[in-house]
């Protein structure tokens, strides 16, 4: 978990630009520079996924975000939900030359993600 | 020992985790692996989801989740009185999905059954949708 948040911050530092910060609506988003980090939730159903999905978008319609980081490390529970709202932002990114990365996946989770498929298209760490 | 329970909720989003919290708790007397519990959290959530998403394009309604434990046998059913599916056999075929501009992944079905032993599905257009799963628990006592 540090050792993720240094490298999130080296990244900002990096790119040349300031930590923002920014604390979004939900409290789940927070910006550093290119990079968008979201701190899933306890569980990433439809109902969680839309939320997701609403305020990402709207970032990443105004803002220069070229990395989008998805924190599972709080996450138990995960759906097919959950991977439609993962593949979007997937395309979304790809569209825009940008990364999506999953990061602190649990077992359960994995499972999930790799039924799925969607381990081939995004950097999945943890849960292995 | 046979015991049996019925939810009825409206097909509101935030149903979706009630329901299939309800089922993990019913579940716990058949003394269930976590990864047998986490499997039918599962398929709870994507039958509950199509109810709500799919069976109900509009408006809130009904949506009827039904268990049944016998020793370790589980049967669930997941029902909803909606639009009903034409086509069942395509609606199951995996990446199919009727509505893409939702960003469903169409893996709904293909993890019902991934994660139960028997999924059938029973449909008629305009009189609704029935979901019935089953799978044996506490595999680890065999």
């Amino acid at each position: 978990m540090e050792l993720q948040e240094r490298g999130v911050k080296k990244l900002a530092e990096r790119s040349g630009r300031t930590m923002a910060g920014v604390a979004e609506k939900s409290g789940i988003l927070e910006r550093v520079g290119i990079l968008l980090l979201i701190r899933v939730p306890t569980e990433l159903d439809h109902h969680v996924a839309e939320q997701i999905r609403e305020e990402v978008d709207m970032l990443l319609k105004t803002e220069d975000i070229q990395r989008l980081v998805f924190d599972f490390s709080q996450t138990v529970f995960c759906d097919s939900s959950g991977i439609g709202m993962l593949m979007g932002r997937y395309k979304i990114m790809r569209a825009l030359g940008g990364q999506v990365q999953a990061i602190h996946v649990d077992e359960n989770v994995y499972r999930i993600l790799r039924i799925s498929g969607i381990t081939k298209l995004i950097s999945v760490n943890g849960g292995e | 020992m046979k015991n049996q329970m019925k939810l009825e909720f409206a097909s509101i989003s935030e149903n979706e985790a009630f329901a299939r919290v309800a089922v993990a708790a019913f579940l716990t007397q058949a003394n269930p692996t976590l990864e047998e519990v986490a499997d039918v959290k599962t398929a709870v959530s994507e039958a509950v989801t199509n109810a709500i998403i799919h069976g109900y394009p509009e408006g809130v309604h009904t949506v009827t989740v039904a268990a049944w434990l016998e020793d370790k046998e589980l049967e669930l059913e997941v029902t909803d009185t909606g639009v009903g599916i034409p086509d069942v056999a395509k609606a199951m075929e995996p990446m199919y999905t009727t509505r893409p501009e939702l960003e469903r992944s169409g893996m709904g079905f293909l993890f019902m059954e991934a994660f139960m032993d028997q999924v059938q599905v029973f449909s008629k257009p305009g009189e609704g949708t029935r979901v019935q799963m089953r799978k044996r628990l506490g595999k680890r006592d065999e």
